[in-house]
């Protein structure tokens, strides 16, 4: 009867013709450099994030350029804005629509806790979007630079893969 | 129940093979019925109304009463009696006759007894009492009949949809056909998250295939309550709400702000603060106009237009950066006058920011204003007349795209407007390429005020010299407008003599250019009706607020 201790010799002596590798951290790769974000600009922040988008910051060079209307073709939603408490229910929806794996990044001091918009007796503004689900990357500013933006995605990424895949750049 | 029932009413006339007797059927008493020898007998001879008795072996029901309207319960009332049971409530829809009727079916549980009751109602008001207090099984069957024909069932307790969705508006029978083919009625919901909608913007449409019977905008998604924190900031912790009521355009609204409580104060804002006022602000707006362009183009389907606009204000953000400290949201402005002087590089930087946007403009007009496609998406889409603008309040290039040559800052000039040289775009077709044409000419136009701002800008300080440390505003209000990316944005600051105004008003321009959509794009295709919302360059926020 074969142990596991018999297994494990003959997968040792297979080494030098196959190679093992876990198949999670190729799955965490592809995903990471492929990130596709759900088009959630709300407000301000939402200007900030097609700049990230365009010419100059250019979200391509990290794959997360393909900006999907439909939350079923998405992988990460950038909550850019205030999220009122007339749109959390639609926000809601359209993260329970989002297929895992997902993410979700809170864009701005408004997504983080509700930004500016908060003052004793506020009566509209949900105070931030952790409170409606749990949110994996926060990016502060109020709006965020879209070099803020890319270094959320990057921090996503290191969250995914485990490491992180760009130098971070020293000011001189 | 023949084939020609399940063919759509619409193509039909009244159909003759219903369940029901030949028609025409007047609502007044019965004409006797063609009747074999002997005429079949009438179980209900003994009630006080005129049943008749009928063939069951042809009709399938052995008794049937036509009676008027107001009679209904009390024949209810007189068959439960008879302890007979509510079968069903069928509505009929006689659109030749101009009427509606009502068919109730009732059956004995313990014989072979079915008794029809009709009753015809006037098709444009068509309203009957309920019976549910008879027949309590009546409240589904009423409904039911409300929901396909409209009829009003008058004291039934919950006359809501059943079969239709909770917030449906229609009844089924109004399946009138625009085009001569069969209806495809049905609602679409827009938004809140759209890529078109440039922000979060909810349009509840009525459609019929592509055409929008109806549209309604629905706001308040981005509702930040700026209004309501202009009653809990002081003056000067309000600045930054400013800027992000509309935040293309932040330095207008600023300056709005900032202007109420100068026109207030009675404050002279020295010449230099008042040019670089205007020269930022003008900077502004060509990169305002810049992501509308970006987006519109997105909105009909072209996608590199979006970089090139945002390659441009890149520029524009990096000299406003220098000055300012802020990509986006700039309070730049203080009561008073600025924050900070400009520096040379600005200078420098803005004179090639000029010279070089001119060739640009150039680009953009012959790669996408004079491109065929493009205009044929836009020529005679969306007309706004005159008199809508006028209804609505509209302003901006809305107002100026149909001919009316309105500008704030030539209307009521405000700050050193008057000294510069500059023309304000009018076009008076009114589609939605007169828009688009009145928001390029204005880039151009914005070019030349900054050049003539460069040339003439006097030196000395930025900031009044004697600001009170605690602004605090006489009793009263105070207006100022200005002529903003979108249109006119005017603020209310309405004060009684303490440090946190009693009421801030802050008029947007986008909340009256949509107002008039609902109107104006009844009947359009969908995609043209986007176009036309494009056209209107709207930021939800200015909206909502």
């Amino acid at each position: 009867m074969e142990t596991q201790e018999d297994s494990l010799q003959g997968l040792r002596d297979c080494s030098p013709y196959v190679k093992f590798a876990k198949l999670d951290e190729l799955l965490a790769l592809g995903r990471a450099n492929s990130l596709w974000p759900l088009t959630f600009g709300l407000a301000c922040c939402a200007i900030e994030m097609m700049a990230a988008g365009a010419s100059r910051f250019d979200l391509s060079r990290f794959g997360a350029e393909v900006f999907r209307p439909s939350p079923r073709q998405a992988d990460v939603m950038i909550v850019a804005g205030t999220i009122n408490k007339k749109m959390a229910m639609a926000v809601k929806t359209l993260y329970d629509q989002m297929p895992e794996p997902k993410w979700v990044i809170a864009m701005g001091n408004c997504a983080i806790s509700g930004g500016p918009f908060v003052f004793p007796g506020q009566y509209a503004v949900v105070e931030g979007v952790d409170k409606l689900f749990p949110v994996d990357v926060y990016i502060p500013g109020c709006p965020p630079r879209p070099e803020a933006l890319i270094e959320g995605l990057l921090k996503l990424e290191e969250k995914l893969t485990g490491k992180r895949r760009w130098p971070i750049v020293k000011p001189e | 129940m023949s084939a020609s029932d399940l063919q759509p009413k619409a193509d039909l006339p009244p159909p003759a093979t219903s369940v029901a007797a030949p028609a025409p059927r007047p609502a007044a008493p019965t004409q006797p019925l063609p009747a074999a020898a002997p005429p079949p007998p009438n179980p209900l001879a003994h009630l006080p109304f005129a049943f008749q008795g009928v063939d069951y072996a042809a009709r399938g029901y052995h008794c049937e009463v036509t009676i008027a309207p107001d009679q209904i319960i009390a024949v209810a009332e007189s068959l439960d009696k008879e302890g007979l049971a509510l079968d069903t409530i069928t509505g009929v829809d006689w659109i030749a006759e101009g009427q509606m009727e009502v068919v109730y079916d009732y059956f004995h549980p313990a014989r072979a007894l079915r008794v029809v009751v009709r009753t015809r109602l006037p098709r444009d008001n068509p309203e009957v009492a309920s019976i549910h207090r008879v027949f309590p099984g009546a409240n589904w069957h009423e409904r039911e009949t409300h929901d396909f024909f409209g009829i009003r069932f008058l004291g039934h307790p919950n006359l809501t949809p059943f079969l239709l969705p909770e917030d449906a508006d229609y009844h089924t029978h109004e399946a009138i056909p625009p085009h001569g083919v069969p209806s495809e009625m049905f609602t679409l919901n827009l938004g809140p998250q759209h890529p078109a909608t440039h922000g979060v913007l909810r349009v509840k449409l009525r459609m019929d295939g592509e055409y929008i019977l109806h549209a309604e905008p629905v706001c308040g998604y981005i509702h930040r309550m700026q209004e309501k924190m202009g009653e809990n900031r002081t003056y000067a912790q309000f600045l930054p709400n400013t800027s992000r009521i509309d935040y293309l355009s932040a330095m207008t609204y600023t300056h709005a702000f900032v202007g109420a409580v100068e026109r207030a104060l009675k404050l002279q804002v020295p010449p230099r603060a008042e040019y670089i006022r205007v020269l930022t602000s003008e900077l502004n707006r060509i990169s305002s106009h810049l992501v509308w362009w970006g987006a519109f183009l997105l909105d009909l389907g072209g996608f590199t237009p979006l970089l090139y606009a945002f390659d441009d204000r890149e520029k524009i953000l990096d000299l406003l950066e220098g000055v300012t400290g802020s990509r986006l949201t700039y309070s730049y402005y203080r009561i008073g006058g600025l924050c900070n002087d400009v520096d040379d590089a600005f200078i420098k930087g803005t004179r090639q920011f000029v010279a070089q946007m001119r060739p640009r403009l150039k680009m953009y007009r012959s790669l996408v204003t004079d491109n065929i496609i493009f205009r044929k998406r836009l020529i005679g889409i969306g007309p706004i007349s005159r008199e809508m603008c006028r209804k609505y309040g509209a302003t901006g290039p809305v107002i100026r795209g149909s001919g009316v040559p309105y500008d704030v800052r030539r209307v009521e000039p405000y700050s050193v407007y008057p000294e510069f040289d500059f023309e304000v775009p009018v076009f008076g077709e009114g589609d939605s390429l007169a828009r688009y044409l009145v928001r390029m000419e204005e880039m151009a136009q914005s070019l030349r005020i900054i050049e003539q701002a460069l040339d003439k800008l006097p030196a000395g300080p930025v900031m009044v010299e004697k600001v009170p440390r605690v602004i605090k505003l006489p009793a009263g209000d105070y207006c100022y407008a200005v002529e903003a990316a979108r249109g006119r944005f005017a603020v209310r600051i309405v004060s009684d003599n303490k440090e946190i105004p009693y009421r801030v008003k802050l008029r947007t321009p986008s909340l009256s250019n949509l107002s008039l959509f609902e109107e104006a794009s009844a009947g359009m295709l969908l995609p043209d009706a986007l176009a036309l919302m494009g056209s209107l360059d709207l930021v939800i926020p200015d909206i909502d607020r």
